[in-house]
């Protein structure tokens, strides 16, 4: 090593000592994928035709896609902050999400709809976003300096249910639209392909090393989190949006696939997303009065 | 300089370094005091996503221009430390993923602590202390441009030099961004005005101190800005048109605790 400063090993190392687990290895390469991150998708100005439910639908997964940094403070503000590859990968996540969102908006902005949704969000939803929003940044650091690095193997499991929720829910919206809208939402899909494989072969990596890491996953994928949420937190036309975009037998299948892509490695094999369209349509139809996405 | 948010994520892009002659390493290695130097940014720049989350903490993760610069910022800053890793690689210094996680790991309570701190002063003092987190992170962008290019002089490198100016050409946007929200803020709020005052002259550190030794710190700041008063005062000046702040001193006080002057 030329003229090395003090404290370096023969190998080049400074603070490697062998005391810290090395971070977790999979076959998703990751310097591969910050090397191509993609930008801006175009949209034109007054192209798309969207019809309402459609529009509403997508308006319901843009505001899920436009919380990229809000699901990011949930992993960086607890032991998962410290997975450096994982940290390598949201920054160019984060990213692409930006211009995922981007295009989202776009597309509705320029199609003359909505992006947010009519009336409030439940009680139990406002006052979890408070909680999340005030306390949740002073308890994760403690609590995440005290369980370590099991941690991490949920908060991924966590990512994997939502990326792949996401994409099968916008795999079903596209499937109602054209032109340039099914393009864009094309390419929404296709970009989001890198971010559930990584989730899951983080998760399936974690979680087939230790009980701790199963632990974790299980746990953290259980009520009261939900995805198809912004950090766990339900949108205010959740029930209708939900039941809408999830309202054939073959998206339901999508969706209970992409959960057990995670599920099916863990004790009880849970479907989280599932589970909550299931909810949200037991309750759409046990209220039939109540007009779509609250209009 | 004002800050457009949409012209600042269209153009924002990975520090590029493929096109230069990293050869030249091998022909003019540089010396122990840069490498270490070149270390200590090194590691800050991987760590903005401890930086991050500090930020994010607080409630300017719910603003949509500063949440976007954010994500742009986070990545670029990303990018530095990689650009940065490749050179100390060539002179046989590993900065991988399993060098920074024994990093972070080892900072442990430290880290984990000064989100806690950063959350509780935000519940505490409220809106105002997105000013002072602004006002911070302009301080720190500064120190940042000038350390890049003080680095840059110090060795007049045919490949390090001008690496080093790519990179304090984007942190100027980075200083663009914190100056135009600092300024915003102090304007609307003389409470936000006191409470950065007394912020900047009484606890701000160079950038890095959260997350680096002392020691270090003061090493690689006399490195770059020792018997540099000047230096040190134009970074004042330029936080002093900020509104309030017109007798600030933060770098002078910071450094001259440190013993450099």
């Amino acid at each position: 090593m030329t003229d090395a400063p003090p404290g370096y090993r023969a190998d080049g190392h400074l603070h490697s000592d062998g005391s810290t687990r090395p971070v977790v290895r999979t076959d998703f390469d990751v310097d591969k994928y910050v090397r191509g991150a993609r930008g801006r998708i175009h949209v034109s100005a007054s192209g798309p035709v969207i019809s309402g439910r459609a529009a509403r639908d997508l308006a319901f997964l843009w505001r899920l896609e436009v919380a990229a940094l809000a699901e990011m403070r949930s992993l960086l503000t607890s032991w998962t902050g410290n997975e450096t590859r994982i940290t390598a990968f949201l920054a160019t996540w984060a990213y692409e999400r930006y211009w995922l969102a981007r295009a989202a908006r776009d597309l509705l902005t320029a199609a003359g709809r909505p992006l947010q949704a009519n009336g409030r969000r439940p009680l139990s939803a406002r006052i979890r976003s408070y909680g999340i929003d005030r306390f949740l940044p002073l308890v994760s650091p403690v609590v995440g300096g005290v369980l370590g690095e099991p941690l991490a193997a949920g908060h991924v499991a966590r990512m994997a249910v939502q990326e792949g929720a996401l994409r099968a829910g916008l795999a079903a919206v596209r499937a109602r639209l054209e032109g340039e809208a099914s393009d864009a939402v094309g390419e929404i899909i296709a970009r989001r392909t890198d971010f559930v494989d990584f989730f899951r072969a983080e998760t399936r990596a974690r979680v087939e090393r230790s009980t701790a890491e199963r632990a974790s996953a299980v746990v953290m994928l259980s009520r009261p989190w939900a995805p198809l949420r912004a950090v766990g937190v339900a949108d205010a036309a959740e029930v209708q949006a939900l039941s809408s975009i999830f309202d054939t037998p073959a998206a339901l299948a999508d969706l209970e696939a992409s959960d057990l892509a995670v599920g099916a490695i863990l004790p009880g094999r849970p479907t989280p997303a599932l589970d909550l369209v299931l909810r949200a349509r037991r309750r759409r139809r046990a209220a039939p009065e109540r007009n779509t996405h609250g209009l | 300089m004002a800050f457009d948010l949409d012209t600042f994520a269209e153009t924002s892009e990975a520090v590029t370094w493929h096109d230069l002659d990293f050869d030249a390493f091998e022909e003019r290695p540089l010396d122990g005091a840069t490498l270490r130097t070149l270390r200590y940014m090194c590691d800050v720049e991987y760590h903005t996503s401890c930086f991050l989350r500090d930020m994010l903490v607080t409630p300017s993760h719910r603003e949509e221009d500063a949440a976007g610069f954010m994500t742009m910022w986070n990545r670029e800053e990303f990018w530095h430390g990689e650009a940065l890793a490749a050179v100390l690689a060539r002179h046989g210094i590993v900065v991988d993923y399993d060098e920074l996680k024994a990093k972070r790991v080892k900072l442990g309570w430290r880290l984990a602590l000064g989100t806690l701190k950063q959350s509780a002063l935000s519940n505490l003092i409220g809106p105002d202390f997105v000013a002072v987190h602004m006002t911070w992170g302009a301080a720190n962008e500064l120190s940042a441009v000038a350390a890049y290019r003080r680095l840059a002089e110090l060795n007049e490198h045919p490949t390090l030099s001008v690496l080093l100016q790519r990179i304090s050409q984007q942190e100027t946007r980075h200083v663009a961004f914190y100056t135009t929200q600092a300024r915003e803020r102090l304007e609307a709020s003389t409470r936000a005005q006191t409470l950065v005052r007394l912020i900047l002259e009484k606890v701000w550190k160079p950038v890095g101190s959260g997350i680096m030794d002392e020691p270090e710190v003061q090493h690689v700041m006399g490195h770059l800005f020792g018997g540099r008063a000047d230096d040190l005062d134009k970074l004042d000046k330029r936080l002093q048109r900020l509104p309030g702040l017109g007798t600030v001193t933060p770098f002078r006080s910071a450094f001259g605790r440190l013993g450099i002057r």
